[in-house]
């Protein structure tokens, strides 16, 4: 395991945030999948619900709030979409702070680490 | 103390913890409602099904009951065609009940006045006067008017059998009481009528003889209720001054002889005897 920098670790937040996000992204997309799954079994095998004395209606309804339950993970995705954008945020000063003089840079970077590492365990952590 | 390395390494994986803790969390927030839904949702279906069921349950008892319907309107013109007929046998028999009401209103009235004239026969019968035939014959054998007629009243008594009949005026077919009088007065005694043979029937005899208070054998007495009987004082038995008084005139039970007071007399009238 390659040792951690501050830029290393920003890009293992993102990269983990990324995960995050695909993970939601799967699960609201298998949701929506599975309730629209059931509405359209509701309207295709009606005959089905009827000898079994069910009616459709109330798949369809099912159907739809398996569906919806999908637009909770929606916050979590933008919630981790803006982090990433934070992040990114950081590694671009982080860089340009590399890149002015030593002399210059030294208060600075700590000052910017310091801040850059509460809201990290805030975002985080928290 | 940890070196930053070692920090960051942990802060690291802390975070990656941190966000395994958020995908069950997300798992059980989604899991949560879709449990309780399908919860409710079974509830319901089970709830549907059970409505269902009752409601198949009804329309089977519905349709049972529509062919019950159906197979009684097929029922009904035999039904109808068999109450016509009982209809028609009950104003039949109603017809003949009022029929023998009728009758038996008529029969009860006959009764009634069989029995009204059961009863006075009875009250007759009782106040019938005994004639002593021995005692008689030496009472009639001076034959005088009133010797015959108490022998031509005796004679229609015992051997003719004259009925009672209001409508007639003969030995043959009959007489009311006041008829019988006039008849006996006008042909008692063989050639000389005690009264003008003109006299029709219906003739009453308080209507062409004089009253008397003293009655003698042959006199008639009248009542209230319409006879009209000749009066004698026959003797007990034979030999005997005793005598009795006793009238004899036609009754709807023929001619017989009665007590004096056997019904409620108006009085007596003279007949003229020679």
């Amino acid at each position: 395991m390659p040792p951690f920098t501050s830029e290393s670790f920003l890009d293992q937040l993102i990269y983990n945030q990324r995960r995050s996000i695909q993970y939601y992204l799967f699960f609201t997309i298998g949701l929506i999948l599975l309730g629209g799954v059931v509405i359209v079994f509701a309207f295709l095998s009606p005959a089905l619900f009827a000898s079994a004395n069910i009616a459709p209606d109330v798949f369809k309804i099912a159907g739809a709030f398996v569906s919806s339950l999908g637009g909770f993970q929606v916050r979590e995705i933008l919630d981790r979409k803006e982090k990433i954008q934070t992040f990114e945020t950081f590694k671009g000063h982080l860089a340009g702070l590399k890149k002015s003089p030593k002399s210059e840079r030294t208060k600075t970077e700590k000052q910017f680490e310091e801040l850059m590492w509460k809201y990290i365990e805030k975002a985080t952590l928290s | 103390m940890d070196s930053p390395q070692q920090q960051l390494e942990s802060l690291s994986q802390k975070i990656e913890e941190r966000e395994r803790l958020s995908r069950r969390r997300a798992w059980l927030i989604t899991l949560i409602p879709i449990i309780f839904a399908g919860l409710f949702l079974t509830y319901t279906i089970w709830q549907i099904a059970q409505a269902e069921l009752k409601l198949a349950q009804k329309t089977s008892e519905l349709a049972s009951v529509d062919n019950e319907i159906i197979f009684l309107r097929t029922q009904l013109p035999e039904a109808q065609t068999t109450l016509g007929a009982v209809q028609q046998l009950t104003d039949e028999l109603q017809s003949d009940l009022s029929l023998a009401q009728a009758g038996l209103a008529t029969a009860s009235a006959e009764l009634t006045e069989k029995q009204k004239e059961l009863i006075g026969a009875g009250d007759l019968i009782r106040s019938a006067c005994s004639i002593n035939a021995e005692a008689l014959k030496e009472y009639s054998s001076n034959y005088t008017p009133q010797a015959q007629v108490l022998l031509y009243l005796l004679e229609t008594q015992f051997y003719k059998d004259i009925p009672w009949n209001p409508g007639g005026f003969s030995e043959t077919d009959g007489f009311n009481s006041p008829d019988f009088s006039i008849f006996v007065l006008q042909n008692a005694v063989s050639g000389y009528p005690l009264i003008s043979l003109d006299y029709p029937p219906g003739t009453l005899p308080w209507n062409i003889l004089k009253v008397t208070t003293a009655p003698q054998n042959g006199d008639i007495a009248y009542y209230q209720s319409g006879y009209s009987m000749f009066y004698f004082e026959l003797p007990v038995s034979y030999g005997s001054s005793e005598t009795t008084p006793c009238v004899i005139g036609m009754t709807p039970l023929g001619v017989i002889a009665q007590k004096l007071g056997f019904a409620q007399e108006l009085g007596f009238l003279k007949v003229p005897y020679p």
